[in-house]
């Protein structure tokens, strides 16, 4: 996803002055992929949610010196929702290669049937395709699936029930108004 | 994780371009300090630390894009982007070997097994991954990144 463009940015102007504008913007893009991301459960929309949480703290890196306590705990924030993002995405990427690995067992123990395998059994019985080298081996991938799916669940919940108490204690608001000039 | 570097000397007060200045010059040089670090040794690592750098990097560019010659910037960015993304496929890898030998070594013997085959089934892709990351050392020795990181600070308006 490419970095929203902040308007208004002046390079004559204070650091302070367009950190300000910065900040917002870059907040204000979490906030809005955060929301999709628990409304709609998509896969990319949360990738995108973890790249805009990486974009926020690594911008409040280098300009959240020019605001106080408010800002710095939003860069903390951001830190642990990336880990938590990133957990989840390392098992969207797992996903589909433990699927595949399923499938290719699945195709190779047919191999095995169809080269003799199956004794001359015409009907394949069970014990016959259970005595194939890829069966104990399909039996592990399929736990694996498991285990993976109820642990990106588990991840899942973890992040709508953190993204929840951050928003309705007014995340968006509190940087607004910790970064507004005058503050 | 390799920390970010703190930026001494800034003031709220100065001038962004001036502040973009010294921001970008100190996360372009994390990139490359990074980069020498993966060339002496490509391990998970220091293939992580490099990708790290390149965000930081990439979200200063992002920002400080209006204080930059336009030419400059694009290929700033460009070159960013290609590192981190060319070795993303092994960070990925290293990611995934990484987790699943960490639930082999709380698995049965018979599930090891199984996950042991899975991880070698990802040895053509560790192969293919290595080879850029190879690419990517190769690239920061030849100069090419070198010189374009060095001309951002002198490609800031005004």
């Amino acid at each position: 996803m490419k970095a929203g463009r902040v308007k208004g940015l002046d390079p004559a102007a204070p650091l302070g002055q367009n950190a300000e504008r910065i900040v917002h913007r870059r907040a204000k893009e979490f906030a809005a992929l955060a929301d999709a991301a628990v409304a709609t459960h998509d896969m990319h929309t949360l990738h995108d949610a973890r790249i805009a949480a990486k974009r926020l703290r690594y911008v409040l890196e280098v300009v959240g010196f020019c605001f106080g306590p408010t800002v710095k705990r939003a860069g903390v924030q951001m830190r642990e929702m990336q880990d938590l993002l990133g957990e989840i995405h390392d098992c969207d990427v797992l996903w589909p290669r433990i699927v595949a690995h399923a499938a290719a067992l699945q195709n190779d123990a047919a191999s095995v049937v169809a080269d003799g395998g199956a004794d001359g059994d015409e009907d394949l019985a069970w014990r016959v395709a259970m005595r194939t080298p890829q069966a104990a081996q399909a039996a592990t991938i399929a736990r694996l699936q498991l285990h993976v799916g109820a642990r990106r669940a588990l991840l899942f919940a973890r992040f709508v029930a953190r993204w929840s108490r951050m928003s309705e204690a007014g995340f968006l608001e509190e940087l607004r108004q910790a970064t507004e000039p005058g503050r | 994780m390799a920390r970010a570097r703190a930026i001494k000397g800034l003031d709220a007060g100065q001038p962004f371009a001036e502040a973009a200045r010294e921001i970008v010059a100190v996360r372009a040089d994390e990139v490359l300090v990074q980069l020498r670090k993966l060339a002496r040794r490509a391990d998970a690592d220091a293939v992580h630390d490099v990708r790290v750098a390149c965000r930081r990097l990439r979200a200063v560019l992002e920002i400080f894009e209006p204080c930059f010659e336009p030419k400059a910037h694009r290929r700033a960015l460009a070159a960013v982007k290609g590192v981190g993304g060319d070795l993303g496929e092994r960070r990925d890898l290293d990611v995934q070997r990484a987790f699943l030998a960490g639930l082999s070594s709380q698995a049965s013997a018979r599930d090891q097994a199984g996950i042991s085959a899975l991880i070698e089934s990802m040895d053509d892709d560790v192969e293919a991954a290595e080879l850029k990351v190879k690419a990517v050392v190769e690239h920061a020795a030849d100069k090419q990144l070198l010189e374009v990181f060095a001309a951002l600070p002198g490609a800031v308006r005004g």
